[in-house]
């Protein structure tokens, strides 16, 4: 006890640190421009961050982000730090955590400092804000959202700024740059002419010896800043996933829901860039399944739930929830499986589906969910038909 | 040291019985039409769709399942739909909650321990229970949905899609077993017809709105405590469902079972749901509703208290409340749970934090800021029941809700107070 007391007292001070410069981070920053506003964003070293709040924020799981927001416009607008980071923290939350081993006037010292720091939500007109967010550590690459509601009217951003400590890219964004490096991208600009080549897509992805691994059961359309975002805020986030390979190549992307205060949905999306650009905007083909037992599974199981079509539908909800989804349909892929005569795959995993492919478009700009549109393809009604009950995946339960 | 090793101790009893129990249970399942659930069921039409809602307790849920859901903090709900339109309509269940649950899933969660048999078994008698689309035209289908559970009341969207367009449906169902706040208040005798005022006018509601009590009081009024900082004005069919959405619950009241689990959760820094909230006062009556939003732990959450007042804006409820965002725990002789949290002295953040949560669920359509409390300095702040610090600019964040779906671009600003120069 008395121990505990006096290494309190000895850490007990908190002094602010010398001015913040930001020329640093804004060199480096990545700027987008749009609707009249600049916006750029950088994440500090774990050095500039030390030198600039005075505390290791790492050391407590948060990663403050640089935000610096130019408003050319004449509007006044509301900055969602939710956007950002739905669990972001408050400054004084942040000072908290640091709090126990210092005296009241360095505690409140650290207040006031990190909350100098922080960006403030109001943007107003032809004016320059710029802070931080203090958000929850994210691994690799950083997706910055940033959405400002003005009066009537809504702006969204979205920004992958360089996380130090990863040499340039991260390794996941690095493969993706890869993969469209090594490629010709053809363009396809009718949606029957879509539908046809997505038809023409491999069926399946396999293990590294070409083993049967899973149906390649979604496709995406848009361009990174439209689906970045909606994906991000279904909770949706970069992980390192086993390897399955298509086009000759592992998946260029792993994606898994991050857990708040229920757990996530478990789903695995593993995802490849195609040479597809539909008016421009990018084509990715991908494979989504559960681990068998979701959430009450073991950590180490390795095989897929069998529904695989529950999961791609789960993913088609999130996509139409999002505000984001513009267009949604399906085309035929990698063909039916019956529940009676399921497949197997490489890790002794048995599925069965429909054999359809859900085709989600996404967009910038946000849609409530009675303005999707519907691709006039396949009907998923004519999959469900006349099976019996017991014959009919739950799809869309 | 001592204590969180006999509690883990406790934790792997529970568990190891609970197991037992879930397989006792397995066998004997009761058939759907002799859980008595459906006599709560609520039903709303839209034009050529018929929804009906009902959510089991958890005794019924046990009785129809076989297995104990709540062990595991899932919830069946009951969906029926009726189709007299042309079209198949599907059901959206991402709509009743973002997590909810496969029917494999569950299973697994019951079976996995047990024979491969059960587990079939159990996989078979989930999926019988399960809700199918589509819901073909001139059809009804009805079924369950497995999702988070919740305590007290269950706000419901029910959302369904066709090639026609969507229908979305809005249900708040108590829990008759569940002793929260929410079940506790008897709206409709809160206020004679008498005590209402009715408003039609903006500037005159803003007028009311500014002069609402500045603060909540201790049970006998002698004291203030925390700023009443926030206005909604909307039906509660579209409120309520915004905040769940949110991932926002309904909270219990302090009673004995709840304040063993929260001092747990304090020891243990789990993520107990359902920690009580702390009473406090307007009106003369402790809050109406508690809400929470928990984030990783105990330690980090946001709690909001609501008093429905005598005031109706165009016939739509008017309520005022309370926001803080706790962002540790301390000890305290003031409070009966022990434990209080502390609250983040900057109140005003946790208002915009609820002001930008809420502009995501679909349903916020105007907000603006009126006078409440009045400014209060960082540097001579003021303190709340417990003792902590707060301070304000002193504005009231105003959000009026409508029915959704409504998209970030269209939501409109009230042009009354400004929060910045």
């Amino acid at each position: 006890m008395a121990f505990l007391i006096l290494s309190g007292c000895a850490t007990g001070s908190f002094e602010k640190p010398a001015g913040f410069d930001p020329r640093p981070l804004r060199e480096r920053a990545e700027t987008t421009l749009k609707d009249d506003i600049r916006i750029s964003t950088a994440v500090p070293t774990r050095e500039e961050s030390l030198a600039i709040f005075g505390v290791d924020l790492s050391s407590k799981g948060i990663q403050p982000v640089w935000l610096e927001i130019d408003n050319t416009t004449d509007e006044r607008m509301h900055f969602m730090r939710t956007g950002l980071d739905p669990e972001y923290f408050a400054p004084r939350e942040v000072a908290f955590a640091f709090r126990d081993d210092m005296s009241e006037e360095s505690g409140m010292r650290l207040d006031q400092h990190l909350e100098q720091l922080s960006i403030g939500n109001l943007i107003r007109p032809a004016a320059t804000e710029s802070g931080f967010v203090y958000t929850y550590t994210d691994l690799g690459s950083k997706y910055v959202t940033v959405d400002l509601v003005g009066d009537g009217w809504s702006g969204h951003f979205s920004l992958t700024p360089l996380v130090p400590g990863h040499s340039a890219r991260d390794e996941q964004l690095k493969r993706i740059d890869d993969a469209a490096n090594a490629m010709t991208p053809r363009n396809v600009s009718s949606e029957s002419q879509l539908r046809q080549v997505l038809e023409q897509m491999p069926c399946c992805a396999s293990d590294e010896n070409g083993v049967h691994a899973g149906p390649l059961n979604i496709v995406v359309v848009g361009d990174p800043s439209a689906t970045g975002p909606a994906l991000l805020r279904r909770s949706f986030r970069v992980t390192r996933a086993s390897p399955f390979y298509a086009f000759g190549r592992e998946q260029d992307l792993s994606l898994k829901k991050s857990s708040g205060w229920v757990a996530a949905q478990p789903h695995v999306i593993r995802a490849w860039l195609t040479d597809v650009r539909f008016n421009g905007k990018v084509v990715w083909i991908a494979h989504i399944s559960m681990p068998l037992g979701g959430r009450f599974a073991d950590e180490e199981e390795t095989q897929i739930d069998p529904s695989v079509d529950n999961a791609r539908l789960d993913l088609v909800q999130d996509a139409m929830y999002s505000q984001f989804l513009s267009k949604m349909g399906f085309v035929k892929g990698a063909g039916a499986v019956s529940i009676k005569n399921p497949q197997g795959t490489a890790n002794g995993s048995e599925y069965y589906t429909d054999g359809l492919r859900a085709v989600l478009e996404f967009q910038e700009t946000p849609l409530s969910l009675d303005e999707i549109g519907f691709f006039d393809w396949e009907r998923l009604i004519d999959h469900y038909g006349d099976k019996p009950t017991g014959e009919r995946s739950a799809s869309f339960r | 040291m001592f204590l969180s090793r006999t509690m883990s101790k406790v934790a792997a009893t529970l568990a190891v019985s609970a197991a037992v129990a879930g397989c006792a249970a397995t066998h004997a399942p009761m058939p759907l039409g002799e859980v008595p659930f459906e006599s709560r069921a609520e039903t709303q039409s839209e034009g050529k769709v018929t929804v009906t809602a009902a959510v089991p307790t958890s005794e019924e849920a046990n009785a129809i399942y076989g297995v104990d859901l709540e062990s595991r903090e899932i919830q069946p709900v009951w969906i029926k739909v009726k189709n007299d339109g042309m079209h198949p309509y599907w059901l959206l269940p991402s709509g009743l909650d973002p997590s909810y649950f496969s029917t494999t899933e569950v299973a697994h969660a019951f079976g996995k321990a047990l024979s491969d048999e059960t587990l079939q078994s159990l996989n078979r008698h989930f999926d019988g229970l399960e809700f199918k689309n589509p819901v073909y035209p001139g059809k009804t289908a009805s079924g369950f949905v497995l999702v988070n559970r919740d305590e007290g009341y269950k706000a419901l969207d029910v959302d369904l899609i066709s090639k026609d367009g969507l229908k979305s449906f809005t249900f708040i169902i108590p829990d008759p077993s569940f002793r929260g706040d929410f079940t506790l208040v008897d709206f409709d005798a809160l206020y004679a017809d008498e005590e209402i005022t009715h408003i039609d006018d903006l500037s005159e509601l803003r007028r009311a709105l500014e002069r609402l009590p500045c603060c909540t009081t201790n049970e006998d009024g002698s004291q203030q405590g925390d700023p009443l900082n926030l206005v909604l004005v909307g039906d509660s069919r579209d409120i309520f469902p915004a905040f769940i959405r949110r991932n926002w619950h309904g909270s219990e009241v302090i009673w004995s079972k709840s304040l063993l689990r929260t001092v747990e959760s304090f020891l243990q820094g789990t993520r107990y749901r359902y920690s009580p909230v702390s009473p406090l006062y307007v009106y003369g009556r402790r809050q109406d509703i508690a809400a929470q939003k928990a984030r990783s732990t105990i330690h980090e959450r946001n709690h909001l208290r609501l008093w429905l007042t005598p005031l109706r804006f165009r016939g739509k409820e008017v309520w005022v409340g309370q926001i803080s965002r706790d962002i540790g725990v301390k000890f305290t002789l003031k409070s009966p749970t022990i434990s209080t949290h502390v609250i983040d002295p900057d109140v005003d953040e946790a208002r915009v934090y609820l002001l930008e949560d809420l502009a995501y669920s679909q349903a916020l359509a105007v907000f603006g800021f009126v006078k409440g409390v009045g400014p209060v300095d960082e540097h001579s702040p003021e303190l709340n029941l417990v003792g902590d610090p707060w301070f304000s600019d002193g504005f009231r964040a105003v959000m009026f809700f409508e029915p959704r779906p409504r998209d970030l671009s269209e939501i409109d600003f009230l042009e009354w107070e400004r929060l910045h120069p």
